[in-house]
């Protein structure tokens, strides 16, 4: 019987190491693909059967550099960063109203934040292009902002009150009976206390808005154009410079990544909308 | 002094809630009337300044007319039915066999969550790469195996399956972390019980393991369904649509009806029949996410 358990233990040890190893290739093969071959030149990038073994090169980089990066890359940094800040500021005030507050017209509000977070981009993008049109805000960054505050302030109320509503109500009435007004409970207590719930928050509202591509390919052209837009216009030249490509994408999945690596344990949970502990 | 401060506190939740619902009406109501008013109008981008007549319901009534618009419903169909079932059941599956305790753990989970939070537009130039059809990756493996090569994003057959293989690349580690997740919160008594029951493996799943796990698994299939249902921003790097109408699904559809041929009074008016498609699907999603909310709350 021992050895028999011993053998059945070691199989299922086994298993689960091939099915972990498989999983990782699987899902992180294509990656390595594409950040490989954007340090490929030209020719090996193309290469029909691939070239596995190479000395990499950062020539993509330097001609995506000269062909004009930074003020994709400048536009993208502020679009992100001024929509975060934003959904962050509007947005705490309202989550920490939506977590402490039963009121009339709380769970509507509540419901009506959340649906506002899955419309289809495509359903506000005609009319807001419209309006900016007649604004002549159409590509700048200021357009930007407020298209990419549509999905980001909503998302970071919803990820900021699931945050607060786990902070015991007693830690703000004591400070309230120390003299502590409501507001100043919410800046001196809850948001200190709640500090790893906002910087996931703000790090998930700043991919959303780093990632995003429909509003950037209706609302921008020229000046206020982002990285996305960067990488899905290479390809409307005649030949497509593969190269080139992969190292845009692999560009604009860096900081995503870092992101990730560093935020793990919350960013499911504000994927899943507040519905998983990560 | 106290009846002062009560008369505050009864008016302070809204005084929060104002500078977002002041927002939100400013770029989200307000744009959503502004598009109810261009639905019923008949506009052309570039004609704005000769005038938008009023057409009552007309470009609704073409719409239901139209076959390109029941195409492009058709696709989104078989889109999300086809991404959301093979992302559960491969991510069920997983989050099943990875529910153990073993080295490593957090790195896999970190690996796991890479491709999730990767920007559509990569995710959609990486697999176009890979499915090139003179030096794709894919046709090298198909050598390997001794198939011919095939012209996946380029065949009015294949192209469809091949975009819902690069969002079941994408999605599936979500399906398969969020089930985790809801695996490991668990309670264990009913786990126990059955063991000292003696009842079978499959048993224990299918009555007990399923039933506990079905709200967080309600709740990540209605959140890809309506991700997958507005999918565009992949669809527009790797096919745009083509080859002809093959890969036309709604946010593709209407984006050409608005931008390339600049119907924007008809391209609104399928783009709020969208939205009020998308309000059927996530009204089960808000009120599962908002029970779990509660639940866990308190």
């Amino acid at each position: 019987m021992a050895p028999n358990a011993k053998i059945g233990r070691a199989f299922k040890k086994g298993a689960l190491t091939l099915c972990v190893t498989v999983a990782l290739v699987v899902f992180l093969f294509p990656i390595f693909w594409m950040v490989s071959t954007s340090l490929k030149t030209a020719d090996q990038a193309i290469s029909n059967p691939p070239v596995w073994i190479f000395s990499p090169t950062f020539k993509n980089y330097e001609d995506i550099w000269a062909k004009g990066l930074l003020l994709p890359l400048y536009n993208s940094l502020v679009i992100a960063a001024s929509s975060t800040i934003l959904a962050i500021a509007l947005g705490s005030l309202s989550a920490y109203s939506l977590a402490r507050f039963k009121f009339y017209g709380s769970k509507f509000t509540a419901y009506w934040i959340i649906s506002t977070r899955m419309a289809p981009a495509i359903a506000f993008v005609l009319p807001i292009y419209l309006m900016m049109r007649n604004l002549g805000l159409l590509d700048t960054q200021v357009s930007m902002i407020i298209a990419h505050t549509t999905f980001n302030l909503p998302l970071a109320i919803w990820i900021l009150r699931g945050y607060f509503a786990e902070i015991p109500v007693d830690m703000e009435e004591a400070a309230m009976m120390d003299g502590c007004s409501r507001m100043g409970a919410l800046f001196r207590i809850v948001l200190p206390v709640c500090v790893s719930g906002v910087v996931a928050a703000a790090v998930i509202c700043f991919v959303f808005s780093w990632n995003e591509f429909m509003y950037a390919l209706v609302l921008t052209g020229v000046d206020a154009k982002t990285l996305p837009l960067l990488v899905a216009g290479v390809q409307t030249q005649r030949r497509i410079m593969w190269g080139e490509m992969t190292a845009m994408g692999t560009l604009v999945i860096v900081p995503a990544f870092i992101i990730t690596a560093l935020l793990r344990k919350h960013l499911l949970r504000g994927l899943a909308f507040g519905a998983v502990k990560g | 002094m106290r009846v002062s401060h009560r008369k505050r506190s009864k008016y302070f939740p809204y005084l929060l809630l104002s500078p977002t619902i002041l927002a939100l009406l400013l770029i989200t109501i307000f744009p959503l009337i502004y598009g109810l008013n261009l639905s019923v109008r008949h506009v052309i981008l570039y004609q704005l300044e000769e005038g938008q007549p009023f057409i009552g319901l007309d470009n609704f009534i073409s719409m239901l007319n139209d076959p390109m618009f029941f195409n492009a419903l058709n696709l989104t169909s078989v889109l999300v039915v086809a991404t959301v079932s093979l992302e559960l059941l491969i991510g069920l599956a997983l989050a099943l066999l990875l529910n153990k305790e073993f080295r490593g753990a957090g790195v896999v989970t970190t690996a796991l969550l890479m491709p999730m939070m990767m920007a559509p537009i990569v995710v959609g130039l990486m697999w176009k790469f890979m499915y090139n059809y003179d030096f794709g990756i894919f046709q090298y493996l198909l050598d390997l195996i001794g198939i011919p090569k095939m012209l996946f994003l380029g065949s009015g057959s294949l192209a469809l399956p091949s975009i819902i293989v690069a969002d079941i690349w994408q999605w599936t580690p979500f399906m398969m972390l969020v089930i985790l997740a809801g695996l490991r919160s668990l309670p264990r008594a009913p786990f126990e019980a059955a063991m000292i029951d003696g009842a079978s493996g499959p048993r224990v799943f299918a009555d007990i393991t399923l039933p506990l796990l079905k709200p967080i698994i309600l709740i990540a299939v209605l959140l890809r369904a309506i991700d997958s249902f507005k999918m565009f921003d992949q669809i527009f790097i790797m096919t745009r649509g083509g080859p002809g109408i093959a890969t036309e699904v709604f946010s593709m559809h209407i984006y050409l009806r608005a931008f390339a041929y600049y119907y924007v009074g008809y391209a609104t008016a399928m783009a709020l029949t969208m939205l009020y498609a998308v309000s059927v699907i996530a009204a089960p999603l808000i009120k599962n996410i908002e029970s779990s909310f509660e639940s866990k709350g308190t």
